[in-house]
């Protein structure tokens, strides 16, 4: 189990609101499931958004960790 | 966190189905061998019946003594037992909605310029901490507006995982019923069993997102 980590975004998918994490801490990427994060109104994340998380060991969508809370930590990148 | 736990459950029964068959009772109580088929089921759901889970243990080699059963039943009623919440069977836009019970999590959403909606289950850490096998998920069955919609990929996999789908199509005002099947295996007091957790629910899509005082009861 991860308490603190911190990553980036790899990608996310909006209709299936998931997506993967990478971090030095969850090597192979981190998924992440909207109904963990953090944040008010409509959850979503952006490829390259850095992000703040938990994360505990679970095979899923092909990686080997799971988010246990996600918040991002700085604006979605624009353009 | 923002989001707001919307149902739960309001109420719980207990069910003891113990089809006797006395000729076949082999019971041996000072050992707690095989006995007759034993099985307890526990529902919780919404006031309205809109959301909820069941989940139903089968010992089919028995528990053992009257007082062996009692306790599994206890045990197995403390495990599922309710908690309470409001619930509400309108989904507006733009929310996580979180649908706690005894059983575990349901999450939905769907974005206001959406037309999927994404959801997910997570089994309670109590549960899986009496599961003995991988989790075998029959995969969501939903109907939208009264049609029957295709049946999502089933998983066989960890009691901890994350469960997860998408609604597709999801438009506002679209009626949805949805009901999926967990079956494992657990160990509770030394007893093995088959539990099937049934998780269901019945709800509208709003087309706006909460107001100041759509959303002040979730």
């Amino acid at each position: 189990m991860i308490q603190i980590a911190y990553g980036v975004v790899r990608f996310w998918l909006n209709d299936d609101s998931w997506g993967i994490i990478d971090s030095p801490d969850t090597p192979g990427g981190c998924f992440v499931h909207y109904s963990v994060m953090d944040v008010t109104g409509y959850p979503s994340l952006t490829a390259g958004q850095r992000v703040q998380f938990g994360a505990e060991p679970m095979e899923i969508e092909g990686v080997h960790w799971s988010a246990t809370s996600v918040t991002p930590i700085d604006p979605r990148p624009t353009g | 966190m923002k989001r707001r736990h919307l149902l739960s459950t309001a109420a719980v029964a207990v069910g003891l189905a113990m089809p006797f068959h006395m000729g076949a009772v082999s019971a041996d109580p000072g050992t707690g061998q095989a006995g007759p088929p034993f099985s307890v089921s526990v529902a919780a759901t919404s006031p309205g019946g809109e959301y909820g889970s069941s989940l139903t243990v089968s010992f089919p080699s028995g528990v053992g003594s009257p007082s062996q059963q009692a306790e599994v039943t206890r045990t197995i009623a403390s495990i599922a037992s309710p908690s309470t919440a409001p619930s509400r069977a309108i989904i507006h836009c733009d929310k996580i909605y979180a649908f706690p019970d005894s059983n575990g999590s349901f999450t939905i959403l769907r974005g206001c310029s959406s037309t999927v909606a994404p959801w997910s289950f997570r089994i309670a850490p109590h549960l899986c901490a009496v599961a003995i096998s991988p989790v075998n998920e029959h995969g969501m069955a939903w109907t939208r507006n009264g049609s029957t919609m295709p049946r999502q990929a089933p998983h066989l996999i960890g009691c901890t995982y994350i469960f997860h789908g998408t609604f597709n199509p999801a438009r506002a005002n679209d009626r949805v019923t949805y009901i999926d099947l967990y079956d494992f295996t657990v160990n509770i007091a030394g007893n093995i069993g088959s539990a099937r957790l049934t998780i269901h629910g019945d709800y509208t899509y709003s087309s706006s997102p909460c107001s100041p005082t759509s959303c002040q009861q979730q």
